[in-house]
């Protein structure tokens, strides 16, 4: 690959090196999965009410075994596509990839990271439970921190506080077209591997026929975890006072992920360094959100309310 | 040939503008409301039990004849404090614990709800919530 000959590929070379000896490449896996998602989520629009999202989607639930196995797909296809992106990025970071196309291209796939956290935020809020409510809040809290046109901010990302009618407009159109003009240009092609779809599509089936994604069971506890991509989020916000300081940090993650390409390349590589290093803590505070916080915000042992 | 396609843009141009209005208009009104929503003061029956209740975004704590209502905001992130947990308030997104009358006991907020201003309408027995300054 792109490392010299006299030097040994870095540990995350090896593992994608052994990846693509089993499955297609992390990219085209997330091309599959972002069409898979869009797909699902066309024919789960035809069933979404937004004026009783709730009460839509208990009925779909309850009464439509159909639709429910395409909200598992539509579900479990994006959790999928969030985590193949991530790998996608990482697998073309520690091959230098980011150099080897324009600046504005670059930009482009850099957008992509906060487009595809939005449409996931906005796909959990427009479940329409008390979780979704909540994390509505938050976003909302988390705009009203930024010091310029706090109100104009929350009303294009959130619309009015009484109707999901904006998140939900965002979420099946302005966000993914946003996400299909960014990513279709890169992937140089635009329908996605056969064998991709095939893998994606088969593991989501599975998934959803097993795990069906239900609302919100905690729905009067004290604790209301966000997902799972947000959990490390809510651990950071449980530990801070100041918000502000979590917009500023997401906004210079950012920033060095941008300025990677134009970087020299030790800084480069401290700056990728820096970035993993994150990503590790960021992961453990998901581990032990999930795992090690109780229902009433205390800190246990796995299993120990179970 | 090239005078059709000026005509075209220039439609083209006008119906982008106007699109691009409509959406910025819509969002003034949007706003508005959201103002309005927020400006506009909010009514309670009078004859609520003793101790806590939720309404929506509003908490009130009655004391025999003394009433302390509140703004269920936690003044963390704007979360809707709506959970009781023995006698304290406990913000579920990350777990603020306030004391009945609205102190702050835990972190992460730092700050006490804020308290709202009201009268009691006592012709038509309810409780009129004015909204915050």
């Amino acid at each position: 690959m792109s490392h010299p000959p006299n030097e040994s590929p870095s540990l995350m070379r090896r593992f994608f090196n052994s990846w693509s000896i089993i499955l297609p490449l992390p990219g085209l896996l997330s091309h599959a999965a972002m069409f898979i998602v869009i797909g699902s989520g066309i024919a789960l629009a035809l069933a979404y009410d937004v004026n009783k999202p709730y009460d839509a989607l208990q009925v779909m639930i309850l009464s439509n075994p159909g639709a429910t196995f395409i909200r598992g797909i539509h579900y479990w296809s994006s959790q999928f596509f969030l985590v193949l992106t991530g790998l996608h990025f990482a697998d073309q970071l520690s091959r230098n990839g980011e150099r080897e196309i324009t600046p504005g291209s670059w930009l482009q796939l850099c957008l992509v990271v906060p487009t595809l956290i939005f449409l996931m935020i906005s796909g959990f809020i427009l479940k329409g439970d008390r979780s979704g409510i909540l994390a509505r809040e938050v976003l909302d809290g988390l705009l009203g921190v930024v010091p310029i046109g706090t109100s104009i901010l929350k009303f294009l990302f959130l619309g009015s506080s009484h109707t999901l009618q904006v998140v939900y407009l965002h979420h099946v159109a302005t966000a993914t077209l946003v996400l299909l003009v960014l990513t279709l240009r890169h992937g140089e092609r635009v329908w996605p591997e056969p064998r991709s779809i095939i893998y994606v599509l088969g593991f989501s089936m599975v998934l959803a026929a097993v795990f069906t994604p239900g609302l919100n069971a905690e729905a009067s506890g004290v604790h209301v975890r966000g997902p799972w991509y947000f959990v490390g989020l809510q651990e950071i916000l449980h530990w801070t006072s100041r918000p502000i300081w979590v917009v500023v940090l997401g906004m210079a993650g950012f920033v060095f992920l941008f300025v990677l390409p134009f970087v020299p390349k030790g800084c480069s590589r401290k700056i990728k360094c820096t970035i993993l290093a994150c990503l590790i803590v960021y992961l453990s505070l998901i581990v032990i959100g999930i795992f090690f916080r109780g229902t009433n915000w205390e800190l246990i042992w796995p299993l120990a309310n179970s | 040939m090239h005078r059709q396609r000026r005509k075209f843009l220039w439609w083209l141009g006008g119906g982008l503008i106007a699109t691009v209005g409509i959406f910025f208009l819509s969002m003034i009104r949007g706003i508005l409301y959201r103002i309005k929503a927020e400006t506009a003061p909010k009514y309670l029956p009078v004859d609520l039990p003793s101790g806590v209740t939720f309404h929506d975004d509003v908490i009130v704590y009655r004391d025999a004849d003394e009433f302390i209502i509140m703004s269920a905001r936690c003044t963390h992130l704007g979360c809707m404090v709506d959970t009781r947990q023995g006698e304290e308030l406990v913000c579920p997104c990350h777990g603020s614990r306030y004391s009945m009358d609205g102190k702050v006991l835990t972190g992460p907020a730092t700050r006490n709800l804020a308290r709202l201003r009201y009268r009691i309408d006592s012709k038509e027995k309810r409780i009129v919530i004015e909204p915050p300054p």
